[in-house]
């Protein structure tokens, strides 16, 4: 298993995209998108992070012999 | 070696990227501290592979009673993943989660170790009955 970098720019580039899409849709008075839109890059982010959480467990159950 | 150079790397692009992110996307930076820990950390597992290997081959040949290197070894991987988990809640400004993450691992590791204390209070019993 080795260091994904990839994945680091593209949470990144996530987060940069929803801050830039909710700032957008706050001054035009959509608050209501901009809070729904911030929600879908977390889930979005969550739903990676996740994977990335359980390859960590599933590793140190292996190795420390759970 | 290579990995410890990347792992390094991404350490340091993840703090620019998390400065970059600010006070507006602080959700996200969490979320992207937790994956950069969880990678890194499986990168430093991956490394203690071997060392663990030479544990195990040193417990064969000193015929260490049965379970004892079981026991140390899930105390050791509760303490590793309790003390991730227990950072990342601080980092994230919740303190009290983190203390209370970090209270469960050493409960669960005293509870692993309870048949350490029985076979040392055994040996106990059996010398003080030789006296």
């Amino acid at each position: 298993m080795s260091m994904d970098i990839d994945l680091i720019f593209k949470i990144a580039a996530i987060g940069i995209i929803v801050s830039i899409l909710n700032q957008v849709l706050s001054r035009s008075g959509r608050e209501e998108q901009a809070t729904m839109t911030s929600l879908a890059g977390l889930v979005v982010v969550l739903m990676i992070v996740a994977q990335k959480i359980a390859d960590l467990f599933d590793l140190v159950k292996t190795l420390f012999e759970f | 070696m290579d990995e410890f150079w990347k792992a390094s790397a991404a350490v340091l692009l993840t703090v620019v990227l998390i400065l970059a992110l600010g006070k507006r996307e602080k959700d996200i930076s969490v979320l992207l501290t937790m994956a950069v820990c969880c990678m890194v950390t499986v990168s430093a597992i991956t490394y203690l592979e071997p060392v663990l290997d030479l544990l195990w081959e040193l417990e064969s040949i000193a015929n260490v009673q049965g379970g004892m290197m079981e026991i140390l070894m899930k105390a050791v991987g509760i303490g590793l993943v309790v003390e991730i988990a227990g950072m990342i809640c601080t980092d994230s400004g919740n303190s009290s989660l983190g203390k209370t993450i970090q209270t469960l691992g050493t409960v669960v590791i005293l509870y692993l170790s309870i048949p350490l204390f029985r076979g040392f209070l055994t040996l106990i019993q059996e010398i003080l009955g030789q006296v």
